[in-house]
């Protein structure tokens, strides 16, 4: 499997809030990545790292399992309903998911929460963005 | 070229140890800067691993998290978990094959570069230890 060079990364916290079925969070405005090209997306769990660098809780490979991720490059969805646990790398033999050099609209992108089971209020979801 | 699917050969490596001063608190703002290393400015850095320490698990046990300036002072990685740059485990099953993290940089200034310590519990060390070494891979 191809194993992607990374020049740049930077790590996005999004906060789940209070956990409900069918509720989208969207992503903030990141300076860094406006513009950028995205060529890798990767998420981790609790079991992977427990506290976010903010201090926040890390969601646990259950919740993780419960989200689903959308990217839009402009207004299109680009990437639709992708299972956050599908970018995790330890599902994935620690490999990282490559993207086709994407220029993401991050505000427009948003995490949808399938399911609470195993996400606990103001659980965080981490998604590093390999990029330059 | 951002994506290779061969196994590459490095010409050297470069270790630097990690230390962890005495300090009675660690939290989300603990910022570890690394020592300088005048020999990385230059070098093509083209993979990074993290090695815990034997002696100390402070790195293990917490989510550590490096920032690392390139020597254009560009900020290149933010908040990388250390946890996917290391292969190896003081305890634990290790559930991922062997895998080397490819990077792309020109020259690293370590004094710029930094791990943030994040942990939801405080931690308090009575002795510098060594928390593990950086390995930079050289093609």
């Amino acid at each position: 499997m191809i194993q992607p060079i990374i020049e740049k990364s930077y790590l996005v916290e999004v906060n789940l809030g209070t956990p409900a079925a069918q509720k989208q969070i969207n992503f903030q405005f990141i300076p860094q990545l406006e513009g950028s090209t995205i060529y890798g997306i990767q998420t981790f769990s609790a079991t992977d790292v427990a506290a976010a660098p903010s201090g926040s809780a890390v969601v646990s490979t259950t919740g993780l399992a419960s989200c689903v991720i959308t990217f839009c490059v402009g207004d299109n969805q680009d990437i639709y309903l992708m299972p956050c646990s599908d970018l995790r790398s330890a599902n994935n033999s620690g490999f990282q998911r490559m993207f086709n050099n994407k220029k993401l609209n991050l505000t427009k992108s948003f995490i949808t929460i399938l399911s609470t089971t195993g996400i606990t209020a103001n659980d965080v979801v981490l998604v590093q963005f390999l990029y330059r | 070229m951002t994506a290779t699917k061969y196994t590459r050969i490095y010409s050297r490596t470069y270790s630097i140890p990690v230390e962890v001063p005495t300090r009675t608190l660690f939290n989300s703002s603990t910022k570890l800067y690394l020592n300088p290393a005048p020999y990385l400015r230059n070098i093509k850095v083209a993979a990074i691993d993290f090695q815990y320490g034997e002696n100390s698990n402070i790195f293990y046990t917490n989510s550590v998290y490096l920032t690392l300036v390139d020597n254009n002072n560009d900020t290149r990685l933010f908040n990388y978990p250390v946890n996917d740059l290391s292969n190896n485990f003081i305890a634990g099953t290790q559930s991922a094959p062997y895998r080397l993290r490819l990077f792309k940089f020109d020259g690293i200034i370590t004094e710029n570069c930094y791990f943030t310590i994040s942990t939801n519990t405080p931690a308090s060390l009575v002795a510098p230890v060594i928390a593990g070494y950086i390995n930079f891979y050289e093609l």
